[in-house]
């Protein structure tokens, strides 16, 4: 059996020599080709075809782009602005024709103050226009650093931070806190800068009902209930509420002392942007923060433009240093945008003090532009005296609604005209209005038109009072009956120029008794 | 090679450096950027582009790299300084060194924190010890020469406080200041005072409500006659510029090809537009073309829909390396490619060209060839603001849909005016010559400084046109000595280092500007030459002969100052 066996192999080592070379290289080769069998893959996994340089060419001469641009019509409204010559205060000439200004958001008037613009000629003389340099790079300047020194004091923040632009200014701040899987809930009402960041922020972003608390809370419960399935992504998942303090877009003012509540019951952050509200609301300008008298500290970050109340350019971001000084490097639009005009800064540190301490002209106007609907308007307030003022600003708007208050003053011994209007939405905060402005003795003229558009009418109540006091007492009555209690501007235009009428309407006639009968409109000389 | 004779430098000085480029350098050149060398391998780029009589080719840029050993040293010195951080760290968390950062109010410490540890370990650890060389507060104009305020700091540079001391006459080294505009003679202001008082300071609405002054428009269209197109429009920000009109351009279904060094703003402005982007080698023409044909052959991902449009988004002078773009090769790939160029002319507007127009001017490109002309009022005008330039379409519709246009305020008055009193200065409108003896002091500035640097041994890079001079400094630890060590001489220099510049490369970065005298610039370089040896910066490794007949007077300019 053993010998049989190797026998076997003898032969077969035998066979192998003796068989042909031809043999071998075939049986070889059969070898080898099974191998490659064993090994490669059965199939092609991806037909793989790969343009030719011809095909390419043909490619490339026939793609044809979209033109850079679409073709505009030449009729385009933002094709012809209103050219305007002159300061833009609070008479202006639009296309040559002398107006009064409802449009500029110069609130205090500081636009044409004559202390502001020494001051800011003084700077001016020292420190050239440009800077010339983002703040790291020498573009920090002693007024810079004077001015953020003194808006923080002026805000009772520890820290706050300038920048060159107001529009820059919240759209550089929410990203440089708010990355990539953060959570941010926001007003449906936000302005357009605030969604610029948000977008630059790439966080979630959920959308609430304008103002409305209840939906919020719903947004934090879901949130809530979301946290609880996943509480390591929880932990590490930054939480912010962004909203205005004045909306641009609804002229609403949001309901803070709420906001700070659900803050501390769902642990997020506040980022609010006052650039409406800086300088309008509160007792001293400070912004809504003081108008509610909540503890600035609650606020996590509070930013505003200085482009609005303050009439300069640039904005600013205050807090508490552990919020702020991160922007020192992280704010984009800080870093890496070359800092304020000096003499801009300069002038505004003068401003903050001299125009909220003191009281002076102080011009309230929100500016309100629909574009989706098409149509714009203004709402205004001036009043003469600053503390007038803050109590004026008191009421504006609580409420969404269509109710626009104004008052005309004429002060005919200086024989000019101031107008005042604020949109309130509720009979009682108008009460406080009409209280506080009318408490200087003057020629006084009040009253309320109610348009109601929808209906295609309009009818109007007028009354005018010639007593300060008579006015408080007439507002009392008007507002202690419930009632809906509308106050508009109607502004005629005539001819030869500008009359303004005020309006009240008062649904009650039994409110309306007290009041001397009076025709329905004054034409004041222009 | 015969391109770059067309150099404003003498042509037997030409001819001697291209000898040297060609002979000594090539290990030199650095896999960035190449041209002067690799000019004619452009072929196909500049075969599509009939050649231009006026056009002019770029002068010879350099990218040295350094030693190896400079590398190693780099990663090491970052090495140590992250281990002492994390030391320092476990130091803080133990409670044995005191805690300096601004701390979480109580009320909110069960809050998710704002930042996360890592985050801030750079800043905490780094960045805090050597705070002192950037954010130097000054009073002073921003000109040539300014005062630095002295700092102190009591806790390693946590905080600061301002001993009311000023450091004065400290060369200015730093600013923008290109043509010297960031002036105070009263005689010059004196149209922008009489602004401000008739205007006051803001406008306090956008321009399509009621914040479009008649100086806007007049601004408008000396911009548009400045650089020769039909149209343009002017914005408050430079950033805002770029970062809020890129989105009106481009959207889903457009490609954006970007330099890899553009600035945040252009990057910013790319990201908000929500196309896709894709980024090519710095000024490489060859990475450039490879993406535009894939991108034309190959559409959009998965879909392989053709792109909607693809813009191409260069700077003319890119800030932190001082080259500049190779536009005639682009404006031929775009053409090639029916793509379209959105240029950036922050630093290269009024700073280069024979009348200050910028790098198409420099090229003698015709400014039609460029699709979106963008630059700043900040540098070269000393104002502030932003412009975007070119067909009337398109200003008219990003007049009409870019969000800054609609939505931001308008330009403040006084700033309007600097612009227009500056832009008329250099246009000659004035009556005077003085703009455009300011755009050529500011090149001969340029051509000196570098050339000297040059010849010291220092390793700078960029073009030879460009006003923005960086010196390679590398290591952490020197960008920190440098700085202190001119401000010491009364120089005031921008030192940049990791993460705005690749973690190697940390430098040191000069602005000329034309109102620097050549006695300022003789001082600086004699200081840069001493702190250079002190410090051993002068890590390059090419050979440069003397030129004394390029700048003869140097030598008694030096002994003065050793004296």
């Amino acid at each position: 059996m053993a010998s049989g066996q190797q026998w076997v192999l003898v032969e077969m080592v035998q066979a192998l020599y003796e068989a042909p070379a031809y043999h071998l290289v075939l049986e070889g080769i059969l070898i080898l080709w099974i191998i490659r069998l064993l090994f490669s893959k059965t199939y092609k996994l991806q037909e793989r075809s790969d343009l030719t340089e011809k095909e390419k060419e043909d490619l490339i001469e026939e793609w044809q782009p979209e033109p850079l641009v679409p073709p505009m019509s030449k009729d385009h409204p933002s094709l012809n602005y209103d050219i305007v010559t002159g300061p833009p205060s609070h008479k202006i000439i639009v296309n040559g024709k002398e107006c009064i200004n409802f449009a500029s958001f110069n609130f205090l008037g500081l636009l044409d103050n004559e202390r502001v613009k020494q001051k800011a000629l003084t700077s001016l003389r020292r420190y050239g226009v440009g800077t010339c340099g983002p703040r790291g790079f020498y573009g920090t300047f002693d007024v810079h650093l004077e001015l953020e020194d003194r808006l923080a004091k002026f805000m009772k923040t520890e820290e706050a931070i300038i920048y060159s632009y107001g529009f820059a200014t919240i759209a550089s701040a929410i990203p440089a806190y708010s990355k990539r899987g953060d959570i941010v809930f926001v007003d449906e009402a936000a302005c357009f800068s605030i969604q610029k960041g948000l977008q630059a922020s790439r966080s979630f972003i959920k959308y609430f009902k304008h103002n409305d608390m209840e939906d919020l809370e719903r947004l934090l419960k879901e949130q809530e209930i979301e946290d609880q399935r996943n509480p390591r992504k929880a932990r590490v998942t930054r939480r912010f509420i962004v909203v205005e303090g004045l909306y641009i877009n609804t002229a609403d003012v949001c309901p803070l002392p709420d906001l700070v509540k659900l803050k501390y019951k769902y642990k997020v952050r506040i980022f609010l942007e006052e650039s409406m509200s800086f300088g309008v609301l509160g007792e001293h300008g400070r912004g809504v923060t003081e108008h509610f008298g909540v503890n600035i500290d609650d606020i996590d970050l509070i930013s505003a433009n200085m482009e609005n109340a303050v009439a300069s350019i640039g904005g600013f971001c205050c807090g508490r240093s552990f919020v702020i000084d991160h922007q020192r490097l992280s704010g984009q639009g800080y870093c890496f945008s070359v800092s304020a005009s000096v003499f801009q800064a300069r002038d505004t540190v003068s401003v903050c003090f001299s125009a909220f301490v003191r009281p002076g002209i102080l011009f309230l106007c929100v500016s309100q532009r629909l574009s989706g609907q098409g149509y714009c308007f203004c709402v205004f307030l001036s009043v003469c005296q600053a503390r007038d003022t803050v109590s004026l600003c008191l009421p504006v708007s609580f409420r969404l609604g269509i109710l626009f208050l104004c008052v005309s003053q004429r002060l005919s011994g200086q024989g000019y005209c101031f107008s005042v209007s604020a949109s309130v939405f509720q009979a009682r905060d108008t009460v406080s209005v009409c209280f506080s402005a009318f408490v200087r003795p003057g020629i006084l003229f009040l009253c309320v038109s109610q348009r109601l558009s929808g209906q295609g009418y309009c009818f109007s109540v007028s009354a005018s009072v010639f007593q300060a006091r008579d006015t408080v007492s007439v507002c009392f009555s008007a507002s202690v009956r419930p009632g809906i209690l509308f106050l508009c501007v109607c502004q005629c235009l005539s001819g030869q120029g500008y009359c303004f009428c005020v309006f009240l309407s008062v649904c009650q006639a039994r409110d309306t008794v007290s009041l001397p009968p009076c025709p329905p409109c004054w034409l004041l000389p222009p | 090679m015969a391109r770059t004779t067309l150099s404003i430098a003498p042509v037997p000085n030409g001819n001697r450096k291209i000898q040297l480029n060609g002979n000594h350098f090539k290990s030199a050149i650095c896999k960035k950027n190449g041209y002067h060398n690799k000019a004619q391998k452009n072929i196909t780029s500049h075969g599509a582009s009939p050649p231009c009589s006026k056009q002019r080719f770029q002068r010879p840029e350099s990218f040295e790299q350094a030693p190896m050993y400079v590398a190693v040293m780099t990663y090491l010195g970052f090495g140590i300084v992250t281990l002492f951080g994390y030391f320092r760290d476990f130091l803080r968390a133990v409670g044995l060194e005191k805690c300096h950062i601004a701390r979480e109010r109580e009320e909110q410490k069960d809050f998710v924190p704002l930042y996360q540890d890592f985050e801030n370990f750079y800043t905490r650890n780094l960045y805090m010890r050597v705070r002192d060389s950037w954010n130097r507060p000054i009073c002073s104009l921003p000109g040539p020469l300014f005062d630095v305020m002295e700092r102190v700091s009591p806790d390693h540079n946590w905080t600061f406080s301002l001993t009311g001391k000023t450091i004065d006459n400290v060369i200015n080294m730093g600013s923008y200041n290109y043509l010297g505009f960031a002036e105070n003679n009263a005689d010059f202001l004196k149209t922008v005072e009489d602004i401000t008082q008739q205007y006051g300071l803001g406008v306090c609405s956008t321009r399509q409500e009621m914040g479009n002054l008649a100086i806007h428009e007049e601004l408008e269209q000396l911009v548009a006659t400045f650089l020769g197109v039909e149209s343009s429009m002017i914005l408050g920000m430079g950033f805002a510029t770029n970062s809020m009109n890129i989105p009106a351009l481009v959207g889903k279904g457009c490609l954006i090809l970007s330099d890899e060094l553009n600035h945040t703003s252009l990057i910013l402005g790319a990201r908000l537009s929500g196309a896709t982007i894709r980024v090519f080698k710095h000024n490489n023409m060859q990475s450039l073309e490879r993406l535009l044909r894939e991108a034309v052959c190959t559409g959009q991902p998965r879909t392989h829909r053709p792109w909607k449009k693809i813009m191409i988004i260069v700077e003319g002078i890119y800030s932190m390396e001082g080259s500049v773009v190779r536009l005639p090769d682009i404006v031929a790939l775009k053409k090639k490619y029916k793509a379209y160029l959105y240029l950036d002319e922050a630093h290269s507007i009024g700073a280069v060209g024979p009348t200050g127009r910028g790098v198409t001017e420099l090229f003698g490109l015709d400014p039609s060839d460029i699709d979106v002309m963008m630059g700043t009022f900040t540098k070269s005008f000393g104002a502030a603001g932003g412009y975007i330039a070119g067909k009337k379409e398109l200003v008219d519709y990003l007049r009409s849909y870019s969000h800054s246009a609609v939505y931001s305020s308008a330009m403040s008055p006084p700033v309007t005016e600097q612009i227009l009193r500056a832009m008329k200065c250099i246009m000659g409108l004035d009556g005077t010559t003085i703009g455009l003896a300011r755009v050529q002091q500011l090149a001969e500035n340029t051509h000196y400084f570098r050339s000297r640097l040059q010849e010291m041994g220092f390793i700078i890079y960029g073009n030879d046109d460009s006003p923005v001079v960086p010196i390679l400094l590398y290591m952490p630890g020197k960008v920190v000595a440098f700085s202190r060590a001119m401000l010491k001489r009364k120089i005031g220099v921008v030192v940049v280092g990791f993460p705005a510049t690749p973690i190697t490369e940390a430098r040191a970065r000069f602005c000329l500007s034309a109102a620097h005298t050549k006695a300022m610039l003789d001082q600086v370089l004699f200081d840069l030459n001493e702190v250079g040896d002190d410090l051993c910066l002068k890590f390059s490794r090419r050979i440069f002969s003397p030129r004394p007949q390029q700048h003869n007077n140097n030598d008694d300019a030096d002994s003065q100052i050793i004296d």
